[in-house]
């Protein structure tokens, strides 16, 4: 009798947890991972009086979740989708900031770059380092004015003889191979009407990453 | 007695069916997107016309600037990148072959690069574009720039060149 017993509640436990799991299945195949984890914000916590046979536990736990998304589900009008949240965070118009927000932003940075507190024998070394590796730069206009560096940044100044020379070739100074290993930020302003003559932009090196490193200059016959 | 081995029977159930349950609410977690680009995918942005030659540099004096687009788009978000390794042949005893992430902006004229990496001594291997440093990160995370990896190879100094064989992608 006692076997019995056992083997109709393991039959109806079974029983349970399969329609629960065919359930779950029901509700998420396919779905992505994000939305799921986002959809289980819609159910309840376990109630902290919950009692605590396993079984009974899991079973009221589930009953309580269900019956949560039940009423979720109904109020769907109300209750926006997380996919339709999803949607609408992909579709956010791209706000691309403009050229004179862009320049803006490049200012300010130079601007931080002044007010740096200066590290002689770094900036000294890196300075140097920067006038090497600028100062042949094959088949290009520019010329390099000013190199300035503080404790972790470098900000240098580039010449072109024409704003039309400076839109060809900006790249390049970012491209310059060097033996200080930084990051290179270069904006050329917007040209005024009936600009003529040489065009001035500055080019901010940040070094931090590579100060934290050691500042290991590399050598100038391992560059390409 | 019997209540004792009912209880037990009871939590082994209940044990088996979370392992179970646990597995299918694990789903695919670790899933990946990998994408591996090949040389071509790559372009000889400055130097000499011709001189990007299945993918190497055949200069004999001149380095070879090669640019590879990574691609941004509404499902797949460039800073979402977890992995960008360049895949590369150093043949260069002396010079190294160097890669770093760069974006141009797309109102103003200008742009930012990240730090550079370098190989390390001749042969294939790869290396990963790095992130850093922080305020270039925020170029590159932003989605409002246009993303790429930029490659120089060094000069040819002995029967082969060095060359990129390909970049290879992985965001979660």
């Amino acid at each position: 009798m006692s076997r019995v017993a056992a083997a109709g509640t393991t039959v109806a436990v079974v029983l349970t947890l399969g329609v629960s799991a065919g359930f779950w299945l029901f509700t998420h195949w396919g779905r992505p991972v994000a939305a799921s984890a986002a959809h289980s914000e819609l159910l309840p916590p376990v109630p902290a009086h919950a009692p605590r046979d396993p079984i009974v536990s899991w079973n009221a736990m589930r009953t309580t979740q269900m019956e949560a998304r039940l009423a979720a589900l109904e109020a769907r009008t109300e209750v926006k989708s997380v996919e339709t949240e999803l949607e609408d965070e992909r579709a956010v118009p791209r706000v691309v900031p403009s050229a004179s927000e862009v320049e803006q932003a490049h200012r300010a940075a130079i601007e931080r770059h002044r007010s740096e507190p200066l590290n002689r024998r770094w900036a000294s070394t890196t300075s140097a380092a920067f006038s090497t590796d600028y100062s042949s730069v094959k088949d290009t206009t520019f010329a390099v004015k000013e190199v300035d560096c503080r404790s972790t940044t470098c900000a240098l100044e580039f010449e072109w003889p024409s704003h039309e020379a400076a839109v060809a070739e900006w790249k390049r100074t970012l491209i310059q191979p060097t033996q200080a290993n930084c990051g290179r930020r270069i904006v050329v302003p917007q040209a005024d009407p009936g600009q003529t003559g040489p065009v001035r932009a500055t080019l901010i090196a940040d070094c931090s990453t590579w100060v934290e490193q050691g500042s290991p200059l590399a050598s100038q016959s391992s560059l390409p | 007695m019997f209540q004792l081995k009912l209880l037990s029977t009871r939590r082994i159930v209940a044990a088996l069916a979370l392992i179970v349950t646990g597995t299918l609410f694990a789903e695919d977690s670790n899933a990946a997107y990998a994408v591996s680009h090949a040389y071509p995918y790559c372009q000889n942005d400055f130097g000499v016309p011709n001189a990007f030659l299945s993918g190497g540099n055949i200069l004999p004096a001149n380095s070879l600037i090669i640019t590879c687009p990574v691609t941004d788009s509404t499902d797949i978000l460039r800073k979402t990148l977890t992995t960008l390794s360049v895949y590369y042949d150093d043949e260069n005893s002396t010079t190294n072959l160097l890669a770093e992430r760069c974006v141009d902006y797309e109102n103003a004229i200008g742009g930012s690069c990240g730090n550079t990496v370098s190989s390390s001594g001749t042969g294939v291997s790869s290396m990963n574009t790095l992130n850093t440093p922080s305020t270039f990160a925020a170029d590159w995370n932003a989605n409002l720039h246009f993303g790429y990896v930029l490659v120089i190879l060094p000069n040819q100094t002995g029967s082969a060149p060095s060359r990129i064989k390909g970049l290879f992608e992985v965001r979660p």
